[in-house]
């Protein structure tokens, strides 16, 4: 009868170890691409969790001048348009994210990259124009391979956040923790049901 | 052997070189390697094919395979060969050393202790890189998904350009055994690449050139690399 409830407990009990584990010493990596007339990127701790909320800066790479600030979202990821300054002249921008306690992460991102994305087809995105022309020409001449290519860029990019969520799934593992904690909260429960249903024999008896 | 040019990779190296090669690893022989019946990458859950992007090579003066892969994103790969059976009179057999080897680039480290799903696999219970010359490391043999209680474990360095000269013939080939869970452990004590190879018999033939049904050897081969202080 209290079953259901005991394992709803345990469950909320495992799921909070996940989120008591105290903060460690984890170094903080960042990871940017180019795509269409905007530069992507995501920050994350190894050990795989997110970081949520962190300054990204993009700096041009030789001189390490900041162009730019932003933050990553909830998910560990940012997104922005290459500074002005930076497409002129062309600058390789070093792209760093900052954690206050110290950790840092960076990752170049060439201008061969950022530039060239905007007319690479097998890109990430591209800008409007270009698709449209290269779906044009796909239908023009029926060309089975550049539809075939269409399909599966799109259906790639359908399926990034499907992937990303079997990704985390396979992250949330339980470590020795979080096991000998689910242990502890077992051993606890049971001792309070006997305690509980030695009570309940006692009415009982006295009842009876 | 599917060796990698690095299994670990930074930010500025956007690819990664693959040589797959028959040979004894620490004496430095080479035997031809036909083209693999498969060769794949696994990251994740994603599966990418690369026997169509093998190019013909040589290691070792003998027929060898080359490949070079480019790494877009941050991720621990797995790349897999699995080699056209092999017909070894010497000891009656036809061979498949299933081989595995990881590597880690950007910063990702998730997802190096899953099992790819091939037939015969050791699966790493070590990180298997950012480890140290004399570091111990553990793995599991599966056959068929299942641990392989005493499974025997060959160990063998890649003695490359044969700089090293083992004391005996015992040295050349360690030797390890799987605890009742097919779990071994072995400390490897020089930095390099170390093979660990978990042979069993198959629970099937395969015909010998002059047809007639003979048995097979399954190899669960993984090749990790452990790095000296700098």
């Amino acid at each position: 009868m209290n079953r259901p409830r005991i394992l709803t407990a345990l469950l909320f009990a495992v799921l909070f170890s996940f989120f008591a584990l105290p903060a460690q010493a984890h170094k903080l990596n960042v990871f940017s691409w180019a795509g269409d007339k905007k530069i992507y990127g995501e920050a994350f701790f190894s050990g795989g969790r997110k970081a949520k909320n962190v300054p990204v800066h993009a700096q041009d790479a030789e001189s390490h001048t900041t162009l730019l600030t932003t933050l990553t979202d909830e998910e560990g990821k940012f997104q922005f348009t290459p500074p002005q300054q930076a497409v002129q002249q062309k600058l390789n921008l070093l792209i760093t994210v900052e954690t206050g306690d110290g950790h840092r992460g960076e990752w170049l991102l060439t201008a061969d990259e950022y530039l060239s994305a905007a007319s690479d087809p097998t890109g990430a995105a591209q800008p409007p124009g270009e698709e449209s022309a290269i779906k044009e020409s796909a239908i023009k001449s029926v060309d089975i391979e550049a539809v075939r290519a269409i399909v599966r860029q799109e259906l790639n990019r359908e399926l990034i956040p499907v992937k990303r969520h079997l990704a985390e799934g396979r992250e949330k593992k339980a470590g020795l923790r979080d096991i000998l904690g689910g242990i502890g909260c077992i051993i606890g429960l049971a001792g309070i049901l006997a305690w509980f249903q030695s009570k309940k024999k006692k009415k009982t008896s006295t009842d009876g | 052997m599917v060796i990698p040019s690095d299994n670990i990779l930074e930010p500025k190296e956007k690819s990664v070189k693959l040589d797959l090669s028959f040979s004894h690893p620490f004496e430095g022989i080479g035997m031809d390697l036909v083209k693999p019946k498969a060769f794949f990458m696994v990251a994740g859950d994603q599966k990418t094919d690369l026997l169509p992007a093998l190019k013909e090579a040589k290691v070792m003066d003998h027929a060898a395979w080359t490949t070079e892969v480019p790494v877009k994103r941050p991720g621990v790969y797995t790349f897999v060969m699995e080699p056209t059976p092999y017909w070894e009179p010497a000891e009656d057999v036809s061979i498949i050393h299933y081989t595995k080897t990881l590597i880690a680039a950007f910063g990702d480290d998730q997802g190096w202790d899953e099992p790819v799903g091939i037939a015969t696999e050791i699966v790493p219970l070590t990180r298997p890189f950012g480890n140290y010359a004399g570091n111990s490391f553990s793995g599991q043999v599966l056959l068929g998904g299942k641990p392989v209680p005493g499974a025997e474990v060959e160990v063998e360095l890649y003695n490359k350009d044969k700089k090293l000269s083992a004391p005996s013939d015992y040295h050349v080939t360690q030797v390890v055994k799987a605890d009742e869970n097919g779990v071994f452990t072995f400390a490897c004590p020089k930095a390099g690449w170390w093979g660990f190879a978990a042979l069993n018999e198959a629970d099937y033939t395969i015909k010998d050139p002059e047809g007639n049904e003979k048995g097979v050897e399954l190899g669960a081969v993984l090749w990790t690399y452990l790095d000296a202080y700098k």
